[in-house]
């Protein structure tokens, strides 16, 4: 199946660079990078002075500021985030966990098309008598997570460089690693994503009710086990359901929490992907 | 030898069968023709063939193993889809290029591959065109050219010159005509005579079932029917005087009335007294004939056995 894989992803750049809703996401996640980029850019000061009076902040927590960013930060407690700030550049930091936040958002939309519009057309009557549905699904699937390791790593890479110039990170060498560290936890962290809408793929046949479907599902799972927790903790449960809750444990420099997220991305991942090729290997086209 | 056995396959759409219990064989090397009436079944069929969609009973063998298990990906079966469009914006030589690669084509011999199949179709120097930028006619070529690619054991091809200049249609049934010997091909097409001229043998559908199938000359053949075109209207004294004849099962007129075919006992279609003894009556009658055919059309005999006989 790999010769397979190969072959069908060699047509992948042609695909991508003709499709809109590629297009579009790659525009979307440039425009958010850059976006959140430039406003913390010109709330730099501010957040560097005010980062400059609680270094250790993993011990005292996050101050209260007027740069509403970092008042949604004194509500994050999470032991993880809060050593992101521990020794980096506040800016690269707030800036990377926003990144994290905007992730599944952005490669949602990247994966949205894997198979949709070439069901919808019925060019995929074209490919099917010479390729494997499987190796369809997972070239596929291949492909979307190589946009998003694109995309990401590069808005990651020019934004970060800029931010690191204007923060007033006290080790350049830490927030080097810190920035390549992130990347390809967002290169993982999108793995499940992918998978969940090559799976909703299979049985949508239209890239943009794929990508309603996904995020609405998504929010309302998030909405469910953050806001239904405050009613009752059973409500917890929802937020297991989607691939968010791998997010911390990734960020996470504790190796067994670490490998908790890991373990996370791989079964959300795995499920996704052996329901996904179950409906596509049966499905009429 | 049979490339291609179909054992009572079976499709159902919301209960409502498509395809109902169809069996058939197709021997290697030879062109099918697959006819019936709008909705018989035949693009159910190809889609099943081609795996596009899942039959709810039977199965198919192509060279003796299961159809479903051997084809995807195995390259033993190419198609040309009735409804299946090109991607825009991405040339077609493009395309073929990549439908290349994925039979197992190296960069090189890909290409070259794909300009094979496109000067087949007369096709070559619009190899550069996109996906939306051609023409109904240009586009059921190309769909007909990528079906050439790689030389598939079996080839299907749905309606291949339907919305095609006379021309077009010509260049298309000679391409099919080539294919014959070295490579099987299953064609559908309303075009009775066209499956006529270009095929060995016929599977006729109705209604999701085969009710004919066989070498187009023994069904055609038909050897205990006789057709007098006459050239002028008969009147229904002479259908009763045709139907008294000892030899005569059966007389019938068509709807204009100028046509008169006798179901002849078999034993006797090579008698001469037969035809002797209707030429007798209709002359009697004020009429005279412009054509006697022994046998029927393709078409007749698609009439008879669907309900477009009715």
């Amino acid at each position: 199946m790999t010769g397979e894989i190969r072959r069908i992803l060699s047509f992948e750049p042609a695909r991508a660079k003709n499709n809109p809703v590629i297009i579009l996401a790659v525009v979307l996640a440039a425009l958010y990078f850059i976006v959140i980029g430039i406003y913390l850019g010109r709330a730099a000061d501010e957040i560097n002075s005010a980062f400059s009076e609680f270094r250790q902040v993993a011990e005292v927590g996050f101050q209260e500021s007027d740069v509403p960013i970092i008042g949604w930060l004194r509500d994050a407690t999470d032991p993880a985030l809060q050593a992101l700030f521990v020794g980096h550049s506040p800016l690269l930091a707030i800036f990377f966990w926003l990144a994290l936040l905007g992730a599944p958002w952005i490669v949602m939309l990247v994966a949205s098309d894997q198979t949709a519009s070439e069901l919808s057309k019925r060019h995929i009557r074209f490919i099917l008598p010479r390729v494997t549905r499987r190796g369809l699904f997972m070239a596929r699937l291949l492909s979307s997570w190589i946009v998003w390791v694109a995309i990401s790593s590069i808005s990651l890479f020019l934004v970060g460089i800029v931010l690191m110039q204007i923060g007033d990170g006290e080790n350049r060498d830490s927030d080097y690693i810190l920035m390549f560290r992130m990347i390809w936890i967002l290169a993982i962290y999108g793995i499940p994503f992918i998978a969940l809408m090559a799976f909703i793929n299979t049985f949508i046949s239209n890239a943009f009710l794929s990508y309603l479907l996904g995020t609405g599902a998504w929010s309302i799972f998030w909405v469910l086990g953050e806001v239904g927790s405050w009613v009752h903790e059973g409500f917890r449960f929802f937020s297991y359901l989607i691939p968010t809750a791998v997010k911390y444990p990734l960020l996470s420099e504790d190796p067994q929490r670490f490998l908790t997220g890991v373990g996370g991305v791989a079964g959300y991942s795995l499920g996704f992907i052996f329901f996904g090729i179950l409906i596509f290997s049966r499905r009429d086209v | 030898m049979n490339v291609l056995e179909i054992n009572r396959l079976t499709k159902l759409f919301n209960r409502v069968a498509a395809l109902d219990n169809v069996s058939f064989a197709v021997p290697e090397g030879c062109v099918v023709g697959l006819v019936g009436p709008n909705g018989a079944g035949k693009t159910t069929l190809f889609s099943l063939l081609a795996g596009f969609l899942q039959p709810t009973s039977g199965d198919f063998q192509m060279f003796g193993e299961d159809g479903v298990r051997l084809l995807p990906g195995s390259g033993a079966l190419s198609i040309l889809p009735q409804d299946a469009r090109f991607l825009t914006q991405i040339p077609i030589l493009r395309h073929f290029i990549w439908y290349a690669r994925l039979m197992g084509f190296g960069p090189v011999a890909a290409e070259a591959e794909a300009r094979r199949v496109l000067g087949t179709v007369n096709l070559l120097e619009a190899g550069d065109k996109q996906g939306d930028q051609l023409s109904h006619g240009m586009h059921k070529r190309m769909a007909i050219a990528q079906a050439l690619i790689g030389s598939a054991k079996i080839i299907l091809l749905d309606e291949p010159t339907a919305g095609l200049d006379p021309a077009q249609a010509r260049n298309i049934r000679e391409v099919v005509r080539n294919l014959k010997g070295n490579q099987t091909v299953v064609v559908s097409s309303h075009n009775l005579d066209e499956i006529a001229d270009i095929c060995d043998y016929v599977v006729i559908l109705d209604k999701g079932k085969v009710v004919s199938s066989g070498k187009i000359s023994d069904l055609t053949k038909q050897t205990a029917k006789v057709t007098f075109s006459l050239d002028a209207a008969a009147t229904g004294e002479v259908l009763h005087a045709c139907q008294a004849l000892p030899s005569i099962a059966e007389a019938n007129l068509s709807s204009d009335r100028k046509k008169i075919s006798c179901i002849v006992d078999s034993q006797a279609i090579d008698n001469e007294d037969v035809v002797t003894a209707v030429v007798g009556i209709l002359s009697a009658n004020g009429l005279s004939f412009t054509d006697i055919r022994k046998g029927s059309t393709l078409e007749e005999r698609f009439l008879d056995v669907t309900d477009g006989g009715d």
